[in-house]
């Protein structure tokens, strides 16, 4: 035992259960791949879901998920990054703020299921939107704006004082030095943490049940007011058939998911690397 | 030198465009917090007018929750058991396994081992929590059930488990930030003295670190207790006052996420129930997340002191 | 629009303050600090630390206001006009009255976009690169970053990075330049060659330094300010204070027994 004379038997039973972690994200993988073998052809990914588990794809619940990414990312960025950029430069360091800024960092933590529950009331019953591409959008727009918040205005933060300092002392407006110095340092901190605000709102599937996400799409939305289907709500109902044929197409869309997720996480790496990289 | 040449006179375009970006971000804002402040007022509105058919007493005292029926019962007690009972046994799976590989990763491992699980537990925190759901109940239900005959079909016990696999990377990631910010110094002066690092890190580097800890684990539980697709899948739909792990069990998140709530109409008691039980979700988390982020974030100043 | 009177004769200063005071929350920071700056000459504030010098320097460009909770009263003029004037753009007085800090930070950029960074912030229509060689050589780093002006200015060394700082200050072509102990933070040999450049922008620039180093103070300027606990105990020229203050306290801090 190499590993208990190394590290003792308190180091070891902790390297044990690292090794536990990994064996379980590794299975997890396993699973999932070996279940969803026999599913994943050329025509998954484009055919809609069918009766006749042989025939059924992905294709409508993954154009939903790409809309839906869409526009979350396209209502919540912009406000949830303008909301951080007013509470750390321009509103005052009041008690009100500091109250806003922590309510705000605690919404974060309330359940997705709870924001399914607002968004049917307010955009699918209050806005007559339905249960349509447009309101899971809005939802999960509303679900991932106090992370958004949160992580832009800590990597905002985070920017050194100096350059702020620097940049007024050569009389940049307000506006210029957080344009040109401020948002460009600030960058990289705000694209990782707001990647994983998305990604995590794309995997949800709660909030979009909850509006009425339905089960049985078969043709791929084309525009926001279209009926709601997404990969997470899929793989739901294709779990909750529990026939053997049906847990192999969950598997898939699974997979299909997860490389979703994936992707756009090397991008958000990409896109982050070359912020870095641009300073030269 | 005259008042104008120091006015900005000459760049009207440009103060507006300064007066524009300040706008801008400060509707920004509004939106936000008109939001935040819609979360809260819509769940407590609707939650309000189903208190004025139900009584609150009634409503947290009672054991029978049965709101579809001809003369529904709204006992909230099965529900908020049930969130208990996945809350609690979430954390006995995750807390043990999740300390000790933020220790290993921390003290024991070296820089490559480290990557590696890091990268796993960054990885896993990334899964969403339907695929959790699948693994649920396709795979960990029939294997408890293979070894163990009387477990049901829907129980708590595979909820309970893979809620805690689900939470495990908070409590790996979050602990592990606590273990940093003990100050190294701290750990030398107990090596110097001639202990070994065991004992180090028994005596001195847990204690030091508990306050962060037990923050990373509160706020683990508290994702456990919002937890929805996973119980949804395999916790089951019996609203049933039980602590019994192997029985099905339904907790407030599953009743929210499975009753297509889509189809019920505004308005009705019944419809109100969901908000009901959305408020007292809300309540629960909310006070866990706020509590566990107080604790982490005490740590980070007694670290900088 | 020439509303204010503001003659720009020879013996209108081309900085003044008049009962300057400064206070941070309950704190009095500057206290009736009266004094005035003529034109073309080199003047030095020095003082024990903590004194405040900084705050001083930051009042003549309204950067003071950029801190949370500083209240300013008095005035301070340029050229005569108040600078707290209703009408008057705290971004362009900051145009006018350049700063370089104690602390060199530099834009995460190349050199030239260092340089450039403030004549762009302004809607500058004339040509950058020759105003960049222009503020690079009367920094006196032109012949050092010629070659490459699109290195990123993180490489240059910490002597260097103030020059460029002072560069950056100078492509605005500020009436005035501040200069907030601008070595304190470098070795003797980069400090002597800050000296020589503030040497050689002396002929035609009006300039203000904080320094806690007193030969450096009796080296380059032509006044000299004592500034102790918020008050100016004394002004004068740099010869006559340094030969024969009149306070007891500029005697002390003088002869090194206040530090």
């Amino acid at each position: 035992m190499g590993l208990l004379r190394r590290h003792g038997p308190i180091g070891t039973a902790c390297a044990l259960a690292a090794g536990a972690v990994l064996v379980a994200f590794l299975l997890l993988i396993i699973v999932l791949l070996a279940e969803a073998r026999p599913v994943v052809d050329a025509g998954f990914l484009v055919d809609a879901p069918s009766r006749f588990a042989a025939r059924a794809g992905v294709g409508p619940a993954l154009a939903g998920t790409l809309w839906i990414a869409f526009l979350t990312a396209a209502v919540a960025f912009p406000t949830g990054l303008g909301t951080a950029i007013f509470l750390e430069e321009y509103a005052p360091r009041t008690r009100l703020t500091g109250a806003i800024e922590s309510a705000i960092a605690n919404l974060a933590g309330v359940p997705s299921v709870v924001y399914g529950v607002v968004g049917l009331a307010l955009f699918a019953r209050g806005l007559g939107l339905g249960a349509s591409i447009v309101a899971g959008s809005l939802t999960l727009a509303a679900l991932a704006l106090p992370t958004v918040i949160v992580v832009s205005a800590s990597a905002i933060r985070a920017v050194p004082k100096g350059l702020r300092v620097a940049a007024h002392g050569l009389g940049a407006t307000k506006w210029q030095v957080i344009r040109h110095q401020i948002l460009p340092a600030a960058a990289p901190g705000v694209l990782t943490g707001c990647c994983l605000a998305f990604t995590r709102a794309m995997g949800e599937a709660a909030p979009l049940l909850v509006i009425g996400a339905a089960a049985f799409v078969t043709f791929a939305p084309g525009a926001p007011g279209d009926p709601l289907t997404s990969l997470p709500t899929q793989i739901f109902a294709w779990t909750a058939r529990s026939q053997e044929d049906f847990s192999a197409l969950a598997a898939g869309a699974c997979v299909a998911l997860l490389v979703v997720l994936l992707a756009m996480n090397l991008v958000a790496l990409a896109v982050r690397h070359r912020l870095r990289g641009g300073k030269r | 030198m005259t008042v104008a040449e120091l006015s900005g006179a000459g760049t009207a375009s440009r103060a507006l465009a300064e007066r524009l970006a300040g706008r801008v971000f400060q509707a920004c804002a509004v939106v936000a917090t008109a939001t935040a402040l819609a979360v809260v007022g819509v769940l407590g509105f609707e939650t309000v007018l189903f208190f004025t058919e139900v009584s609150p007493a009634r409503f947290f005292t009672e054991a029978t929750w049965t709101p579809f029926s001809e003369e529904p019962r709204f006992g909230v007690l099965p529900l908020l058991a049930a969130t208990a009972q996945i809350t609690v046994g979430a954390a006995v799976f995750a807390v043990l396994p999740g300390v000790m590989t933020a220790l290993y990763l921390h003290q024991y491992a070296d820089a490559r081992s480290a990557t590696v699980v890091g990268t796993a537990t960054s990885l896993l925190a990334g899964v969403p929590t339907v695929v959790y759901g699948y693994i649920a109940l396709n795979f960990v239900t029939p294997a408890l059930r293979a070894a163990w005959p009387e477990v049901e079909a829907f129980n708590g016990l595979s909820a309970c488990l893979v809620v805690g696999l689900m939470i495990l990377p908070t409590v790996v990631v979050l602990s592990r930030e606590a273990l940093e910010s003990v100050p190294a110094s701290l750990m030398e002066a107990g090596l110097a003295l001639g202990a070994t690092r065991d004992r180090v890190v028994v005596r001195v580097l847990i204690p030091a670190a508990s306050r962060g800890i037990i923050g990373s684990v509160v706020l683990a539980m508290a994702r456990a207790a919002g937890e929805t697709m996973i119980v949804t899948l395999a916790a089951g739909n019996q609203a049933r006052l039980t602590w019994n792990p192997l029985e099905g069990i339904r907790t407030l998140t599953a009743f929210i996420g499975q009753s297509s709530l889509g189809d019920a109409p505004s308005g009705t008691l019944h419809y109100r129930a969901f908000f009901a039980v959305g408020a007292v979700l809300f309540v629960v988390t909310y006070v866990m997340y706020a509590g566990g982020r107080r604790l982490l974030s005490r740590r980070d100043r007694d670290g900088a002191r | 629009m020439n509303i204010s009177a503001s003659g720009t004769g020879p013996e209108t200063p081309a900085l003044s303050a008049d009962a300057l005071t400064v206070r941070f929350g309950g704190k009095t920071a500057l206290s009736e600090i009266s004094l005035s700056i003529p034109r073309g000459r080199v003047v030095s504030i020095i003082g024990p630390s903590g004194c405040g010098k900084t705050t001083l320097l930051r009042c003549f460009n309204r950067m003071n206001e950029l801190l949370p909770g500083a209240v300013t009263t008095g005035t301070v003029c340029l050229n005569g006009v108040d600078l707290h004037g209703e009408r008057i753009d705290p971004v362009e007085v900051r145009r006018r009255i350049g700063m370089v800090f104690q602390q060199a930070t530099l834009f995460p950029k190349s050199v030239f976009d260092n340089v450039a960074f403030g004549p762009r912030a302004s809607g500058y229509s004339g040509d950058l690169h020759v105003l960049a060689e222009e503020a690079l050589t009367a920094a006196g780093l032109w012949s050092e970053v010629a070659e490459d002006l699109d290195a990123p200015a993180m490489e240059l060394s910490a002597g260097q990075r103030q020059r460029l700082c002072i560069a950056r200050t100078l492509a605005l072509k500020p009436d005035i330049l501040l200069m907030d102990e601008p070595t304190s933070a470098l070795d003797p040999t980069a400090t002597a060659r800050i000296e020589a450049t503030i040497h050689s922008l002396k002929s035609d620039h009006t300039i203000v330094i904080a320094t806690h180093n007193r030969a450096q103070a009796a080296r380059l300027s032509d006044l000299t300010g004592y500034l102790d606990r918020g008050e100016l105990l004394e002004y004068g020229p740099t010869e006559t204070l340094f030969t024969n203050p009149r306070k007891r306290r500029t005697e002390h801090y003088l002869t090194g027994r206040i530090s």
